[in-house]
């Protein structure tokens, strides 16, 4: 993946809510949403 | 992504695209703003260097096909040329091996190990928000302001946020 793909997702303030257990998390996780859509882009 | 080679690895990509993919909260982020984000950060005009190089949309649903096909006309516009983006349908995304995931935050040791102590499993690494911000932040993207606001809410330590800044700062 191109190093900008990351400017992108970055931008995009991206990310799902990971598996394991919220003590663990970072707060960005534990407050990452649970009801999601899902969006897929190639970026050339 | 895009493909019909099943199983697809970086050294037998077959017929796929390079893609991304991401979640998102509709009512914090519309997916036509991820579409101004994704004409901001792309030449839609560009002639494809290889097929595993193409841009291109992946709709999900009729509302995100009509949505990008939308946007697609409007950049033409913009541009006053043809645009090569293609719009497409949604197929079977296949996760870049994990060597792939986190560029950035795997070239700096003492973070990774941060981050790989809180997560049991490389889904749950390469799913995190925070593990994505910061690799975006090593790469030189995001604004100082935004890393200050995010910092606190990375799970680092106070040693990993000032590594962060320092790293950000000197990828300028």
């Amino acid at each position: 993946m191109k190093r900008w793909s990351w400017g992108f997702l970055l931008a995009a303030g991206c990310g799902t809510a990971p598996a394991v257990g919220p003590a663990q998390l970072p707060p960005l996780d534990a407050d990452a949403p649970k009801q999601t859509e899902t969006a897929t882009f190639a970026l050339g | 992504m895009g493909g019909r080679t099943k199983d697809p690895t970086y050294y037998r990509l077959g017929d796929h695209t390079e893609t991304l993919q991401l979640d998102f909260d509709p009512s914090k982020i519309t997916y036509q703003k991820l579409l101004d984000i994704f004409w901001s950060t792309h030449n839609g005009c560009a002639q494809p260097y290889s097929r595993q190089y193409k841009s291109a949309v992946f709709y999900q649903n009729d509302a995100q096909k009509k949505l990008a096909q939308e946007s697609r006309a409007r950049e033409a516009a913009k541009k006053g040329k043809a645009v090569t983006t293609e719009i497409l349908p949604l197929g079977t995304f296949y996760l870049a091996e994990e060597y792939h995931q986190k560029y950035f935050l795997r070239q700096s040791s003492p973070l990774l190990r941060e981050f790989q102590a809180m997560y049991s499993d490389a889904k749950s690494f390469q799913a995190s928000t925070a593990v994505a911000r910061v690799n975006g932040y090593l790469g030189g993207h995001g604004s100082e302001a935004e890393l200050r606001a995010d910092i606190g809410r990375l799970g680092l330590s106070p040693r990993g946020q000032e590594a962060l800044l320092r790293a950000w700062k000197e990828s300028r």
